[in-house]
């Protein structure tokens, strides 16, 4: 494939993609570079970073490794970054497709819900949704992914629309097509492109909002998440902010090359929408 | 002007379904929440007999069947009365008019900083667009872009105030300083200013490449041509005739990004203490008093409502095109 | 018809051995021109000959992937290629002025017409922006748009594209420019609003004893409108003379099968029926030729036409230049080797 050779060849994909490639490798192997309950106690608290070699990024409040919270919060922000985006590409890709393809008062319906969904503020959405329901990884998930959809939605019913007119959907309607056919097989993939790189945005953007929840405490709470860290290591802002910057720098780092791969992966599939 | 008003009309008419919808929505997130104002009360008191339980649900009517409770609930809103609090003890939307004009502010500063700030990196990008000017400034606006609120608010109150001294670490002016006057002026900028600027990073990443891709578009316009082949300076040509045609994509966009804002300005006001909603969320959640949470839903997104329409408004006024839709 | 001056020997614009290119392709490789004052000059070839980018060479307007690789450009005795910014700035919309082809995408289509007439007055003169105004009304029935003084206002998509392309042309001359450059005026409007646009662009080099290059691929519009022709053809001039000379007698194959296929001139000068006759192969295949540039396309030429690349010269009288040996009259200055 031309794209991916393109892709490969940028270097803004190619940093992200080797960064994401770092953070996901962590991820799973968390369990077995740092085993045992990142949450238990592990040390005398507050060694700063670089003291001790045995914990390199130091320890908190409780005396807990700073770096295997670290490593294994990776696993639960990939973990809900990828499930919550993947729940809402699925809803949006179905809701967008239906509307665009099918038009009409569909259409007019589910671009009204659309609507409605997309004025709520998301984070305080999710926050309501999660508050009502327990957090838990599965709660969480799922409100990213319900405040998630109508971005993908859009952006698949313009395609839709604009696909659905061409020449190789009425050939394959005049050969007698069913609409599911048509609508998976002939125009999805053609649509593909802009919705990957939405995908990698989106799953930047529900980091960004599992972190965020896990600050405020509304996280798992049986789960370490860099969220939880920084919100932990607020209280010791003065004196010992290493906790909060050790774990947001993992968070702008793996944000980083989420966007950093997405707009490589723009550059490839769409090199004249980024200029010169 | 008649065109501006007719597009008001219109957009306005269009809105109501959503109200309506959302409305609802936030009726039926209200019914879902566990236990009730009832319960809340009595946890409060710490009495929790049958008889009082029966006598609260009936006092509040939460005993009655659920269509008679959300005409009550749509009565409630005509009166703007969201409902009490037990746990504050005073209407929700008294607590609410309280502190909406703090979040008003700081999303007003933050939403204006990021725009100047955003919207002229975007031309500056756009002018050296390829060069060295442009890939710095895209790396910065791209890590401006992937930091985290909260966090970047936290770090700016360990190098500002603990480091530095420079600024406050919290809340909305220094209390109990009885200032007036410019002094008061002066430290309400200071307590403003680092929840304004964590907040406006994201947003000015987001104008920034917004408003460099959309001047390159226009750059390639025939009307750009012409401005240059009648002598106009380089700067007018970029100011009056690209600036103005760029501009069309930000104010679509910026709409959208009043929902986001409310957002994060609950993590921003809970970093710095700032007397806001956001705060008051944050505090609704933690004591789970839904009555309080799920008022602030309904206000945020009848203000995403308010502006979604004044942004319609905006569109018309600047392109001349549209009203003829 | 050509006015006559004083001093009308002295060129407003001399164009020498201009070449353009973009990145490795040329467009231009050798064009030479001059246009005198109160005349109009048609620059006239097909699509890719490079007339269009001669046109944006003259007021330094080139797109960033194009440059002027050699030649000189010289108007009213300055040269155009060396000027600073400013300078050159001045120059545009003042002295020399562009009308473009595309009526429906060249103005600003949020400002409205009088505003962007008046910045063209105003960023070359000081006037008051009444007096700015006032003039642009005054240059609204200059270019007989009705009812100016209320269409002032209008934004552009409220006008038709003939009216467009008239405001356009009151822009342009808004500030009597001593040269108008017209980059197919009415290419894309309707063929009944063409005459009138040209006609118009004509009266107003009378009024405003302005030169006119007039850049077209209508043979028809230069028989009615020019006073001299250059025909050019990939990048460079193939013949040169005045109207009724190139449209009695032209010399150069291109050119006499250039006229055979324009509808409006055939009728009139070949009697034809049946299919319009065609110059066979493409514009493209002048791209490596070392000889002359038409000789891949040329019936009559000859080995040394693939040798050697001809220039233009004299060709019977001073005013009519042709850049081929094989059809020039007796006393053609031979001298291509």
């Amino acid at each position: 494939m031309k794209s991916l050779g393109l892709f490969l060849r940028n270097p803004t994909g190619l940093a992200g993609s080797s960064l994401l490639l770092l953070v996901i490798v962590a991820a799973l192997l968390a369990p077995v570079l740092f085993p045992g309950d990142p949450l238990d106690m592990a040390t005398t608290p507050f060694i700063w970073p670089l003291q001790d070699p045995a914990f390199p990024l130091g320890s908190d409040s409780l005396g807990r490794d700073v770096l295997a919270g670290i490593v294994h919060g990776a696993r639960v922000s990939v973990l809900i970054g990828f499930a919550s985006t993947f729940v809402g590409v699925v809803i949006g890709t179905l809701v967008g497709a239906c509307a665009g393809y099918f038009g009409g008062r569909l259409d007019d319906l589910l671009v009204r819900l659309m609507e409605v969904f997309q004025t709520f503020p998301p984070f305080l959405l999710i926050i309501v949704l999660v508050s009502i329901a327990e957090p838990s990884v599965a709660t969480i998930t799922a409100a990213i992914g319900i405040v998630s959809w109508p971005t993908v939605a859009r952006l698949v019913r313009a395609e839709f629309r604009s696909l659905r007119e061409r020449d190789f959907v009425l050939a394959a309607r005049g050969l007698g097509y069913g609409a599911a056919r048509i609508v998976f097989l002939e125009i999805l993939p053609n649509a593909a492109a802009p919705i990957i790189v939405t995908t990698s945005v989106m799953v930047a953007t529900a980091i960004l909002n599992e972190s965020a929840l896990s600050f405020l405490g509304l996280g798992d709470p049986n789960l370490v998440s860099w969220g939880s860290m920084i919100g932990a290591g607020r209280d010791q802002l003065r004196t010992a902010w290493y906790l909060v910057a050790l774990p947001g720098a993992a968070l702008v780092i793996t944000v980083l090359s989420l966007n950093l791969f997405g707009d490589g992966l723009n550059d490839a599939l769409n090199p004249r929408a980024r200029g010169r | 002007m008649a065109r501006v008003l007719r597009t008001l009309r219109r957009t306005a008419w269009q809105a109501i379904p959503t109200v309506i919808a959302v409305v609802v929505i936030d009726f039926f997130l209200l019914r879902l929440a566990p236990g009730d104002a009832a319960d809340a009360l009595a946890a409060e008191s710490g009495s929790a007999t049958e008889e009082t339980m029966a006598a609260l649900r009936a006092h509040f009517g939460l005993d009655q069947p659920a269509f008679v409770q959300f005409l009550s609930y749509i009565g409630n809103l005509l009166h703007f009365s969201l409902g009490f609090s037990p746990l504050y003890n005073m209407p929700v939307s008294r607590l609410i008019g309280e502190r909406l004009p703090g979040t008003l502010l700081l999303m007003a500063t933050a939403l204006s900083l990021a725009l100047l700030i955003g919207i002229s990196a975007g031309v500056v990008m756009s002018m050296f667009a390829g060069r060295l000017t442009d890939r710095v400034l895209s790396v910065i606006a791209l890590l401006f872009y992937s930091v985290p609120g909260f966090w970047i608010g936290l770090m700016l109150i360990v190098l500002f105030s603990v480091r530095l001294g420079w600024l406050p670490s919290g809340g909305a002016e220094t209390i109990g300083a009885g200032l007036t006057g410019w002094p008061w002026l002066l430290d309400r900028a200071r307590h403003l200013i680092l929840p304004a600027v964590s907040l406006a990073l994201f947003f000015i990443a987001i104008y920034a490449r917004l408003v460099r891709a959309s001047m390159l578009e226009v750059r390639d316009q025939d009307y750009v041509r012409t401005a240059t082949a009648k002598g106009l300076s380089r700067t007018a040509v970029t100011l009056r005739h690209m600036l103005w045609n760029a501009l069309l994509p930000v104010t679509t966009v910026a709409g959208m990004h009043v929902g986001a804002i409310l957002g994060g300005a609950v993590v921003v006001e809970t970093v710095f203490s700032w007397p806001g909603l956001g705060r008051l969320a944050f505090e609704a959640v933690l004591k789970r008093d839904f009555s309080v949470l799920l008022g602030i839903l309904l206000l945020s997104s009848l203000l995403v409502i308010a502006v979604n329409v004044l942004v319609d408004l905006l569109q018309a006024w600047l392109d001349p095109r549209i009203a003829l839709r | 018809m050509p006015l006559e001056f004083p001093g009308r020997e002295d060129p407003l614009l001399d164009v020498r051995d201009l070449f353009i290119s973009f990145g490795d392709n040329a467009a231009v490789r050798g064009l030479d021109f001059t246009i005198r004052r109160g005349e109009t000059l048609a620059l006239v070839g097909e699509s890719g000959c490079g007339k269009s980018a001669t046109a944006l060479s003259l007021l330094r307007l080139l797109p960033p992937a194009g440059r002027v690789a050699g030649g000189s450009i010289r108007f009213e005795d300055r040269d155009i290629l060396r000027l600073p910014e400013n300078e050159m700035r001045r120059l545009r919309g003042g002295a020399i002025s562009m009308v473009f082809q595309e009526p429906m995408t060249s103005l600003n289509p949020v400002l409205p017409i009088g505003r962007q007439i008046t910045e063209a007055i105003r960023s070359h003169e000081r006037v008051s922006a009444r007096a700015a105004r006032a003039r642009a009304i005054e240059l609204l029935n200059l270019v007989r748009i009705p009812e100016a003084h209320r269409r002032i206002d209008d934004y552009p998509h409220t006008l038709s594209g003939g009216m467009r392309q008239r405001v356009m042309i009151a822009m342009a001359v808004a500030c009597r420019p001593r040269l108008l450059i017209a980059d197919e005026p009415t290419t894309a409007l309707d063929v009944t609003i063409q005459a009138q646009v040209l006609e118009l662009l004509d009266r107003l080099r009378q009024d405003l004893s302005m030169g006119l290059l007039l850049i077209t691929h209508d043979l028809g519009l230069v028989a009615d409108w020019a006073d001299r022709v250059v025909v050019m053809y990939a990048g460079r001039k193939c013949e040169e003379a005045p109207v009724e000379t190139l449209l009695r007698a032209p010399l150069h194959p291109y050119t006499s099968g250039l006229m055979a296929c324009s509808p409006k001139l055939a009728s009139g000068l070949h009697f034809r029926q049946g299919r319009l006759p065609e110059i066979g192969g493409s514009v493209a295949s002048a791209a490596d030729v070392a000889g002359c540039l038409f000789a891949p396309r040329c019936a009559s030429a000859r080995d040394a036409c693939h040798a050697v690349r001809p220039d233009a010269k004299p060709a019977g009288s001073r005013d009519h230049l042709l850049a081929c040996p094989v059809h020039a009259p007796a006393d053609y200055a031979i001298a291509c080797c």
